[in-house]
């Protein structure tokens, strides 16, 4: 009885996790480049109940077992590509493909992103005006030597041409090669708020991408979340909940009437 | 009198252990791959014959005389419903689903195996296509169980369970296996999985009886980008619960009541 209360523990809280990763998948259904996040829920250890006519059980496992409930194992990102939308600025990348830009906070600390929306920055160093693409939070965008992509004096966005292999050339000069890195389990890199995602060591090494990953200049990735989808596992993880709830109560209420055996 | 109380107590024992059973379904609704179990209760005189040791001489008269009495009852087993789970389209290459008999084979530790009906599977940092607890997937070929190195997450399973790496080169199949054994009295091969697969949490199995229970490989049909959802009926589920839950009170009063005759025949029997 007491198990039953806290197997309905486990499947309310599990649900709970479910309908907050659904809840955080709809708030950012218009982020560019998000990708959806899932509940992988799995069965809780099993316990053995006595049974009188299994003497001697050779092994548990001719115990009958109750379950103990559900848990929440992982949460994986489904990395499928986003819709391309078309906004014709010159900045805006996005990548088709498994790939990720390089980005880096300038202190030696570097990220990756799907987010392709990029601005020029301005910076005064050594008494002169450089021009760098960054993220619109500021992260400096980084090209295949490790460097910050660096644009000539006076460059305007619309000067900028980026190919599909990310060369970028401001006003048909090449300034840089885009690091476009891929890695073997990109399900193993961390998200970090503002798009950026850092890697761990189950994503496996970041390699330069080798022609499977394009840029498309004057688009941007949308989220990939699906809102019909995300709608109908909302309506599942809710009647499930419900139901935990209901085994709850009904425990609860059991443990009642055992309690009024004797009035 | 006293015997009743205690049959009104068995009842609501195996009750309340049913309810385990239930709320274990019902917190498993969204568990990919589960099967649902249910309780298998058994009356309990042959119990209480053996509890005396099987002494021939050691039998309660009384009750020879008046013939049977159940003295409550017991849990007997939990069965496992391996019926097929509903698929679910997810388009993401690494959820494998399972359509017809079988289980994926997992590699645990060094030498153990066990199985599982997850096939939300993810690819590790070295290649190798691994379960959600990073327990390598096996494939299978004549020399037996090994790991397969996919490397990287945009590989493909074709129907019959051939992988291919992400440069599109032949990697291994796909172990799938079943329980089989034969049947003494039919002389046939039956499915004896209700024997040799124990549940041990995280969506595996486990077999205990290695000696007696070999994986037999199976051809199954996998689907790639879906996952087996829990085959839980949640209608059944909150049935159950109605009935587990009535069937409990029932128990409770019969034990109330005992309880209320008692009290007359110690207070009342008696009084002038």
């Amino acid at each position: 009885m007491i198990q039953a209360l806290w197997t309905a523990r486990a499947g309310l809280v599990s649900q709970q996790y479910n309908v907050d990763t659904i809840a955080n998948n709809i708030a950012n259904a218009d982020t560019t480049a998000f990708k959806r996040n899932t509940v992988h829920i799995e069965d809780m250890p099993y316990v053995y109940k006595l049974n009188p006519s299994v003497e001697k059980p050779r092994n548990e496992g001719e115990l009958p077992h109750v379950g103990t409930g559900a848990r929440v194992v992982a949460s994986p990102k489904y990395f499928a590509q986003g819709a391309m939308q078309q906004t014709e600025r010159k900045l805006d990348l996005a990548i088709e493909g498994p790939g990720f830009f390089s980005v880096t906070d300038g202190m030696g600390n570097a990220f990756f992103t799907r987010d392709g929306n990029f601005k020029i920055a301005e910076v005064e160093e050594n008494g002169l005006v450089h021009e760098y693409i960054t993220t619109q939070d500021g992260y400096w965008l980084l090209g295949q030597n490790g460097l910050r992509i660096e644009l000539p004096a006076g460059t305007s966005e619309d000067d900028i041409s980026v190919s599909s292999n990310g060369v970028i050339s401001a006003g048909g000069v090449d300034v840089g090669n885009l690091a476009i890195v891929e890695f073997t389990n990109p399900q193993g890199l961390q998200a970090l708020g503002n798009n950026l995602y850092t890697q761990t060591d189950n994503a496996g090494q970041a390699a330069f991408a080798a022609g499977q990953s394009h840029v498309r200049q004057g688009f941007l990735e949308s989220s990939n979340v699906d809102m019909a989808d995300e709608m109908t596992r909302l309506i599942q993880a809710q009647r499930v909940y419900a139901l935990n709830a209901k085994a709850l109560q009904t425990a609860d209420e059991m443990l009642g009437l055992a309690n009024s055996i004797r009035r | 009198m006293l015997r009743g109380l205690y049959n009104a107590s068995t009842a609501m024992q195996v009750e309340s252990a049913r309810l385990d059973t239930i709320a274990n379904n019902l917190a498993n609704a969204q568990t990919v791959g589960y099967k649902k179990d249910k309780m298998v209760s058994q009356s309990f005189p042959e119990v209480l014959t053996a509890r005396l040791k099987n002494d021939p001489n050691a039998q309660i008269k009384p009750y020879n005389i008046i013939g049977t009495i159940n003295h409550g009852v017991h849990i007997d087993q939990v069965k496992t419903d391996w019926g097929q789970g509903p698929l679910q389209q997810t388009e993401n290459p690494t959820d494998l689903a399972l359509f017809g008999n079988g289980f994926f084979v997992v590699r645990t530790g060094q030498n153990a195996i066990q199985y599982t009906r997850d096939g939300s599977f993810a690819v590790d940092a070295a290649g190798y296509l691994v379960d959600s607890n990073g327990n390598r997937v096996q494939a299978y070929d004549n020399a037996g169980f090994r790991d397969i190195n996919v490397g990287g997450s945009d590989f493909t399973v074709d129907l019959s369970g051939n992988v291919y790496n992400v440069q599109n080169q032949y990697v291994g199949t796909m172990a799938v296996v079943d329980f089989y054994a034969n049947n003494p009295a039919t002389g046939q091969l039956e499915v004896v999985r209700d024997d040799a697969l124990e549940k041990v949490g995280d969506n595996l199995y486990v077999v205990y009886d290695n000696q007696n229970y070999q994986p037999t490989p199976v051809a199954t049909t996998i689907k790639q980008g879906y996952r087996e959802t829990s085959n839980v009926d949640l209608n059944e589920e909150i049935t159950n619960m109605m009935e587990v839950y009535r069937h409990y009170e029932s128990a409770q009063r019969i034990a109330s009541m005992i309880d209320q005759t008692l009290d007359k025949t110690v207070n009342e029997v008696g009084k002038v």
